[in-house]
């Protein structure tokens, strides 16, 4: 198994607003492989933001390890920090007004970023034409960003993410002001770019039909991740001879089974409910 | 390539932000503007100074001037001087492009040969045997009363005049003539006054002691000038000169033999003017439109080389006032430049303020983007590289366009009150004194330095603090946290001490110079003061917010709450708005203290309203409703020190009504420095006369020689009795006796006292007169050596329309006999006696009742008046009363070099005469005096002083009459002193010799370019101050109405309406704006108080006499913070506007972020 991008342990993050000390992040672990679409989900204040600002690099944890693509983000700030920004990671904001440079063309707001890394000109412009290609904004290549629609503007947006070519992209509320059509292409865009390209991406996000595509969806909870039920009870059962699964106790606990069970098959396999009977 | 794209990037960046680096732009260019106006206004100002100072200068104060004397006047002594000059003036050409040229001899007399016929005495002189005797003078007098002039000649002579009659005849040489006759040509007024017609003869003679200087010449014609306002005219009468061609003069001021064949009637062996002093002068007139601020110190340095060229040359030397012109225009310059730079470095200071001010805003403005190119990969060199750029490319485009603004603004001065009263409204010419470029650029590095400064606390901040940034309130600043502002406090401090010390202007020994401390310290001192107010202005804020959070209305207590809150992040408004407002109200502080200082400085000069000074003026009627006072202006002597002091002599009980005064030279009210308590009261003149008298009349007689002595010698001469009285306006009249006393028996003589009738008159008919002294004169000249006499009077009458009323009582107890008058009482047969004390032969002596019959003869006793021989220069006897002792009012600096204080008793030098004084009063300061080379002042009163120094009646039957002393100015307090003067003057027949207003004086004294050209350039400042100021307050509440868009949204959501929340958040600027205001108003008058030695100092760098007093216009500043108040606020509403228009539903998604 290669080494995972992103690696977080224990790392505990606290804000301190004058005399008050907030814990936003207690203790958390969280690895992401490389093409991993991971999800994070939680209330507001627990802790989403902080976590992604940290593997973002623009807030240190408290304590804690982070690692991303290899690079160490606990020492304190200095030059690596641009280095990752410009290698590690790409982000995608819910406001696209903190995505794009509203006064940039399309296509300047692509190479801005390899501009600045010092990328030459014909490159720079190839690769931005290659990403506006990939998003289907080819035809917007020299609109400027306030006549592009919201889906493009946050597709622009995640060409601008990707212009440097991260590992890692971080969004947050990536849809959360388009309708669901766009949403949508965005989030087949990211996920191919996952399968594809071989990017990791972390999102932070309410939408339901988000989490659906991630591999993994995170719940952050008063500042620690709560694995969700199906991850945690998703383990290899034997099949008897006879055809009979026997289920371990916590689960049938935890699903209140009771003496018998209604099995059903669907799509992907069997669902088992439980028997009204029982009740 | 990549530094192209960048461009790119950075133009795009700054047509994006347009709106708000407008702003930028513009103080960017004003403050580099104010930079070039620097140079540029102050040398176009001193450009019309100096323009306006040449203007005014009299001819004789530019005009070059080179003279040669001699006792030798010859052609080619002519031609040599000529060509010295020539030679000097070379190098100034430019300047003094005409030379004029003129040669003018020592005064002659013109006697007329008939009146009397000078030629016939020299022959009877001669034929009496003249010279043989020794008793006869060498040759007869010449009348004393003659008519004088002088020789002129000049090249081209014939040019310069037309001929009324005859001609003027060229190359004269007496050489070549047996017996030559002088042909001359006479001026008009020559010709009036003596008569003379062509072709008469008339002597000539030397205005010297030497009796055989003299010629007979011939009137060949009588001409005028050509031109008579030719400069070759200038300073004389061409009238009254006799015209001869060079040659001819050159030829007859030497001198040459009598010829043998016809012998002088005056034994003379020469003739010839041989020892006619003569001078030839050259006028080199100044062109003043050749006069430019870039060529003066060439003018000024050319000007010496000119006379010290011609200094070399012998006999020729050259007279010039116009280097200490220039010299005094220089000092001028410095002295009223010092404040000039020193309201344009805080102007410029001001505007740099205001650009980081917008720099700041503008990168609050920028944070999320800069947050997001940080993100997106950008280094911290990266962005702050982008900003560089940006205020680079603003500071590049104020450089080119700050020029052009600068003269604009500075051509418009001259359009604008109050340059336009010195321009006519035309636009400010634009001198450059120097290149302007190294300014241009200056402002332009300083701009960017200033705009590029934002960038550094900004430039390295994380992410998540930029993003902040505009959301969250600014820390306490840099200066705050190091402590930098208390060391700029004290910093200062020092600077300000150091000033008062060494002054502001330094006086070398060829020039003045500015110490560069004294332009900055105005800007440093502002502000220092402003970082103190940064300092503790979040104190101020809490306290007033923690009173607004007492009042019920949430609408006020909101504000109140969110103020002591977060107080900090006003700072920066409050600042702005304190120094614009500070500025202004320094600038109308500093305008009314100077203003108030050219009234004052007048009303000093003149004393008040109105003053004329001149022969008499003092007398003049004024107006009904116009309040005067005479006033005799001398020198005197705090205890006959060696050095002089002004002296004035006042009534005290006019003058103080007259007198300008101001509390601070020394006593609360002119009254109480001046009136009769200091100075005393009126004096007793004399013999106070009846009203409506008539004559004065008297008995008299001669004492006789003895009988015997008068058979043989005859009678002696009368003598006249004389007497001086004073009206009721103080006039001194000089009447004298109708008929004179003689020896041959008492006889009743009346002095008519009619004003017609005064020798010094006429005077109109006198209220009431006091008779001051009466004096005795013998009525035939008798040489140089006046006879001693003795006169019996008795019975001393006044007579009027009543009758007449003795005063033999008065006389004798007022008047004593001065000047050798010896008085005494005697018995009335005491001429009697003397006459019968030796009786011809073949008389007797007559006895008994044939005495008392005698015309010598009076009953009882009468006064002897007895007096010895006197030569004309001892004082005339005469009896009057005795001088009563004076009070004195000295000025400080008269009693400190005295040694006097209050009380002090002694003797003062008073015009020449010893006074009994008593110093009653010190002043600081007496109006009009100053006079450098003086001592200090000192008044006292007229009326007393008078009686001191016209004791001495001066005048005698057998001289002229003499000056009286007299008060020789009229003080007027009027309102309005032009009509005043128009009504005074009218009953005056001559030119008076000055006439002064204080509002005259005062405009002489404002209207001077360089200090019109000081108070435009506050009225700039001050407007530029306001506009800055509501750019400033616009951008800023625009920012923070962008940074608290949340709060409202809150504020919406909670129930608050449109107007409510924008209503809340004006009023919270409006507090801390007004708070800026009025605390920028104290500022400015304490930073005036602190400027207040610039005004010190007057235009010869010495300080000004009386001293400038601040002065506060209170209703000014009044004025200006309502409007100011006014424009901010309007500023406020409009920027909150779009909290009040925005919907709740917009307001609402804002929370949501």
């Amino acid at each position: 198994m290669s080494e995972p991008v992103i690696r977080c342990e224990n790392v505990i993050k606290i804000h301190k607003q004058g005399a008050l000390e907030v814990v936003a992040l207690q203790g958390v672990d969280f690895e992401a492989q490389e093409g991993e679409f991971v999800v994070i989900v939680g209330r507001s204040g627990s802790g989403k933001s902080s976590m992604l600002q940290i593997m973002g690099g623009m807030d240190q944890p408290s304590a804690g390890k982070v690692e991303i693509a290899g690079m160490d983000l606990t020492s304190p700030f200095g030059a690596d920090i641009l280095t990752h920004f410009r290698r590690n990671v790409g982000f995608l904001w819910q406001d696209y007004t903190r995505n794009l440079v509203p006064y940039l063309k399309a296509i300047q707001n692509v190479e801005l970023p390899m501009l600045l890394a010092g990328v030459g000109g014909a490159r720079r412009r190839k690769r931005a034409k290659a990403l506006l290609e990939v998003t289907d904004l080819r035809n917007r290549t020299f609109a400027k960003v306030n006549v592009l629609s919201g889906g493009e503007q946050q597709r622009l947006a995640l060409c601008v993410a990707l212009s440097l070519g991260p590992r890692l992209l971080l969004a947050d509320e990536p849809t959360g002001e388009l309708d669901t059509e766009r949403s949508l292409q965005v989030y087949d865009l990211l996920r191919r770019l996952c399968n594809e390209g071989g990017l990791t991406v972390v999102a932070v996000t309410h939408d339901v039909a988000l989490a659906s595509r991630a591999d993994r969806v995170l719940h952050l909870q008063d500042g620690v991740f709560r694995l969700d039920r199906r991850a945690r009870f998703r383990r290899p059962l034997d099949v008897g001879r006879d055809g009979s699964i026997t289920l371990p106790p916590e689960l049938i606990g935890e699903a209140m089974l009771g003496d018998h069970v209604i099995a059903e098959v669907v799509d992907e396999g069997i669902l088992l409910n439980r028997d009204a009977g029982d009740a | 390539m990549r530094l192209i794209t960048y461009m790119g990037l950075v133009l795009r960046r700054i047509w994006a932000r347009k709106l708000m680096l407008v702003g930028s732009f513009l103080g960017a260019t004003l403050v580099t503007a104010l930079l070039v106006i620097l140079p540029l206004y102050e040398a176009s100002v001193s450009a019309v100074d100096l323009l306006f100072t040449f203007r005014q200068a009299p001819d004789e104060s530019v005009d070059l001037v080179a003279v040669a004397t001699t006792t030798d006047f010859s052609e080619s002594f002519a031609q040599a001087n000529r060509a010295a000059v020539a030679q000097a003036a070379g190098p100034i050409l430019a300047w003094y492009p005409s030379t004029v040229e003129r040669t003018l001899s020592r005064e002659f007399v013109v006697i007329p040969p008939t009146n009397p016929d000078w030629l016939q005495l020299a022959t009877d002189w001669r034929a009496a045997g003249g010279l043989e005797s020794e008793d006869l003078p060498p040759y007869p007098r010449p009348p004393q009363e003659a008519t004088q002039v002088r020789f002129f000649t000049t090249p081209d002579l014939a040019s310069k005049i037309v001929l009324e009659d005859g001609e003027l005849i060229d190359d004269q040489n007496p050489n070549t003539a047996d017996s030559p006759t002088l042909q001359v040509v006479l001026g008009e007024d020559v010709a009036r006054l003596t008569g003379l017609q062509v072709g008469d003869r008339t002597f000539l003679r030397g205005y010297t002691s030497l009796a055989e200087e003299f010629e007979l010449v011939e009137v060949s014609g009588i001409a005028r000038p050509a031109d008579p306002t030719a400069p070759i005219w200038d300073q004389m009468n061409p009238g009254m000169t006799i015209m001869l061609t060079e040659s001819t003069l050159s030829a007859w001021s030497g001198s040459f033999p009598v010829s043998p064949a016809e012998p002088d009637p005056w034994l003379r062996t020469t003739r010839g003017f041989g020892r006619m002093q003569a001078s030839e002068t050259f006028v080199l007139h100044l062109d003043r439109e050749a006069v430019a601020l870039e060529n003066v110190a060439d003018l000024a340095r050319g000007v010496r080389g000119f006379t010290s060229g011609l200094a070399r040359s012998e006999g020729i030397r050259a007279i010039s006032r116009l280097p200490a012109i220039v010299e005094d225009f220089d000092v001028r310059s410095v002295v009223f430049g010092a404040p000039i730079l020193a309201m344009l470095a805080l102007i410029v200071a001001g505007a740099l303020y205001f650009l980081i001010y917008m720099a700041g805003l503008a990168l609050e403005r920028e944070s999320d983007e800069l947050a997001l190119l940080r993100m997106r990969g950008a280094s911290a060199w990266q962005t702050t590289g982008l900003h560089l750029l940006q205020s680079g490319v603003i500071a590049i485009g104020a450089t080119f366009l700050a020029p052009v603004v600068a003269r604009a603004m500075v051509s418009l001065t001259g359009r604008i009150p109050p340059m336009s009263t010195l321009t006519g409204g035309e636009a400010l010419g634009i001198a450059h004194g120097r290149s302007i470029i190294p300014f241009a650029v200056a402002g332009g590095i300083l701009t960017f330095i200033s705009m590029g400064l934002a960038i550094l606390p900004v430039a390295r901040r994380s992410v998540l603090e930029l993003r902040a940034l505009s959301t969250r309130p600014a820390r306490r600043s840099v200066w705050q946290r190091y402590h930098l502002d208390v060391f700029m406090v004290v910093l200062a401090g020092v600077i300000l001490y150091e000033l008062r010390q060494q002054g502001i202007v330094h006086t070398g020994a060829d020039s003045v110079g500015l110490d560069p401390f004294s332009v900055a310290a105005p800007a440093l001192f502002l502000f220092s003061g402003a970082l103190v107010l940064l300092r503790i202005l979040p104190w101020i804020l809490k306290g007033v917010g923690w009173l607004m959070t007492r009042v019920r209305g949430m609408t006020i207590a909101l504000p109140g709450w969110h103020l002591g809150r977060n107080p900090i992040p006003y700072g920066r408004l409050a600042l702005l708005v304190w120094l614009t407002t500070g500025f202004g109200a320094f600038a109308l502080t500093y305008a009314a203290t100077l203003d108030a200082s050219y009234r004052d400085r007048a009303a000093y000069s003149s004393g008040s309203d109105a003053r004329i000074v001149g022969d008499g003026v003092a007398y003049l009627d004024v107006p009904d409703g116009v309040a005067s006072a005479q006033v005799l202006r001398g020198v005197g002597a705090p205890r006959l020190a060696s050095r002089g002091s002004e002296m004035l002599a006042v009534d005290p009980t006019t003058f103080p009504a007259v007198l300008t005064w101001r509390n601070d030279f020394g006593a609360p009210t002119a009254q109480e420095a001046f009136g009769p308590d200091a100075l005393g009261l009126p004096a007793d003149w004399g013999v106070e006369l009846p009203p409506g008298v008539e004559a004065i009349t008297v008995d008299g007689v001669i004492v006789p020689a003895a009988w015997a002595d008068i058979e043989r010698l005859g009678h002696s001469d009368p003598i006249r009795l004389m007497a001086r009285l004073v009206d009721d306006r103080g006039r001194f009249r000089i009447h004298t006796a109708a008929t004179s006393f003689t020896d041959e028996g008492w006889a009743t003589v009346a002095i008519p006292l009619s004003g017609d009738s005064a020798l010094n008159g006429p005077f109109d008919q006198a209220g009431s007169l006091v008779l001051q002294s009466l004096w005795l004169e013998r009525d035939a000249s008798t040489g140089d050596v006046l006879d001693r006499g003795e006169v019996l009077v008795a019975d001393w009458g006044a007579v009027a329309a009543e009758g007449r009323v003795s005063i033999d009582d008065a006389v004798s107890a007022e008047f004593t006999g001065h000047a050798s008058l010896t008085v005494k009482e005697v018995d009335g047969r005491y001429a009697a006696d003397a006459y019968y004390s030796q009786v011809p032969q073949g008389e007797v002596a007559p006895v008994g009742t044939a005495i008392t019959d005698s015309v010598y003869y009076r009953l009882g006793s009468v006064t002897s008046l007895s007096f010895p021989s006197r030569n004309r220069a001892l004082p005339v006897p005469h009896l009057r009363r005795d001088g009563e002792p004076l009070d004195f009012v000295l000025d400080r600096e008269a009693a400190a070099i005295a040694g006097l204080g209050i009380g002090s008793r002694g003797d003062f030098g008073v015009e020449n005469q010893v006074v009994e004084g008593t110093v009653t009063g010190i002043v600081e300061l007496v109006p009009t005096t100053g006079d450098p080379t003086l001592d200090g002042a000192m008044v006292t009163r007229l009326d007393g002083l008078l009686q001191w120094l016209s004791a001495d009646p001066s005048w005698s039957l057998s001289g002229t009459v003499a000056a009286i002393t007299t008060p020789q100015e009229l003080w007027m307090a009027t309102d309005d002193p032009n009509e005043t003067l128009r009504i005074v003057l009218a009953e005056y027949p001559a030119d008076p010799d000055e006439v002064l207003t204080a509002k005259g004086v005062s405009a002489d004294f404002s209207s001077r370019p360089i200090q019109v050209g000081l108070v435009s350039i506050l009225f700039i400042g001050t407007g530029a101050g306001v506009v800055l100021a509501l750019a400033g307050v616009t951008g800023y509440v625009l920012v923070a109405v962008r940074r608290r868009y949340r709060e409202m949204g809150v504020l919406r959501a909670l129930g608050f309406r449109r107007r409510g929340v924008a209503g809340t958040f004006a009023l919270e600027q409006v507090v801390v704006l007004g708070l800026g205001a009025l605390v920028g108003v104290g500022a400015g008058i304490a930073l005036m108080r602190l400027m207040l030695p610039f005004l010190q100092l007057g235009e010869g760098a010495v300080n000004l006499v009386p001293p400038a007093l601040m002065q506060t216009p209170v209703r000014t500043l009044a004025i200006y913070l309502s409007v100011v108040a006014g424009l901010l606020v309007v500023s406020v509403l409009w920027s909150t506007r779009s909290v009040s228009s925005r919907r709740l539903s917009e307001v609402l998604r804002e929370v949501e972020r």
